[in-house]
């Protein structure tokens, strides 16, 4: 095989084809390890065209005092997780999201667990044996819940300016940990 | 030269950069079905209530009638008021022991497609007519990422009285 044989040529070009895509996807990973942009992980920014605005939602403290969706949006980027004492995933889950909302909520982010299911007594007596400090919602009967559509749990929203869902995790990642705290910092950065 | 490494190389890194689109979560995650055995009974006769939970997932299961965890929602079958008809005691398959990713202490569960048995008997003085056995199922499931809400879904056989 020579310079001037088109086999060579040919050769040449399908290995630059492969080292491109080879870099290509290393650049892929890296980025995927500092910002959580690749949608098939946890927490992916959605363009603005795709994000959805909700209505002003209320709900109840377990204590019964009102919850506006409006006015905690109002306040600064809001996080719901959807959450029940019969869903596993959801008990390993919330303890993690309670440390975050410990780093978070000092720059303005607010975090809310929302119970559809249990009784309200037993949703407090849960969060105090559990230690959380994440504060509960009560959505009885499940209005939200179904409006946002939301047939399995754990679902873990972040609410931006107008009330649109910035973005959203269906199931419990172990990833969670890492892309939410990625994910706030760009909400708060960009405002969104 | 050898190119057949380098387009093995080319189609790999192909598939690696490929997106899988996500899936669609099930509308349903299980298939409750019931039969009467046998089909047709006698007045004073005895039979079975076969109630079948046919989970479409592989990950999937439902908590067992006496579940491990006290915050898990247990499967029960809870028979009707049949007028002419008794039921007795709900028979539950043999609970799994499963660990999932999420829990620290095994769960106890049903995987596949359990069955639950409900024995019934017809009254002697029952008319020989149909009649239609009715109670209702309440499961609730999980898989390893996500949990279902509870359903209670209601369950009815005809069976002959002859």
């Amino acid at each position: 095989m020579t310079l001037k044989s088109p086999k060579f040529w040919l050769t040449v070009l399908l290995l630059a084809g492969a080292l491109w895509m080879i870099a290509d996807i290393g650049r892929s990973m890296s980025s995927m390890a500092t910002e959580p942009a690749d949608a098939d992980r946890p927490f992916a920014i959605l363009p603005a065209d795709q994000r959805v605005q909700l209505p002003d939602f209320a709900m109840k403290t377990p204590d019964g005092a009102p919850f506006s969706l409006a006015d905690a949006v109002a306040k600064g980027p809001v996080v719901l997780d959807f959450w029940a004492t019969y869903c596993g995933p959801c008990r390993l889950e919330l303890p993690e999201l309670d440390k975050i909302r410990q780093q978070y909520e000092s720059k303005g982010v607010q975090f809310y667990a929302v119970n559809s299911n249990d009784e309200p007594s037993v949703v407090q007596q849960y969060a105090a044996e559990m230690k959380l400090g994440l504060p509960m919602l009560i959505d009885q009967p499940p209005i939200v819940s179904a409006a946002l559509e939301i047939n399995a749990i754990p679902v873990t929203i972040i609410i931006g300016r107008n009330r649109t869902i910035v973005a959203k995790l269906v199931g419990y990642d172990q990833n969670m940990k890492e892309d939410l705290p990625l994910a706030l910092d760009k909400v708060v950065a960009d405002n969104l | 030269m050898h190119t057949k490494p380098i387009l093995g190389l080319i189609a790999c890194a192909a598939v690696a950069s490929f997106t899988l689109p996500a899936s669609a979560a099930p509308k349903s995650y299980a298939d409750i079905t019931a039969v009467a055995s046998p089909a047709s009974v006698k007045p004073g006769g005895t039979g079975k209530l076969v109630v079948s939970v046919k989970l479409v997932n592989a990950k999937t299961h439902i908590n067992a009638n006496k579940p491990a965890d006290p915050f898990m929602i247990p499967t029960v079958f809870t028979p009707g008021k049949v007028a002419g008809v008794t039921f007795g005691a709900p028979i539950y398959p043999k609970a799994q022991s499963v660990t999932e990713s999420y829990s620290t202490k095994a769960l106890l569960v049903y995987k596949g497609t359990p069955t639950i048995t409900v024995p019934f008997k017809v009254a002697k003085t029952a008319p020989k007519k149909p009649i239609v056995l009715t109670g209702s199922l309440k499961i609730q499931g999980c898989d390893d990422k996500s949990c279902y809400p509870p359903v209670t879904q209601p369950v009815s056989v005809t069976v002959a009285v002859k």
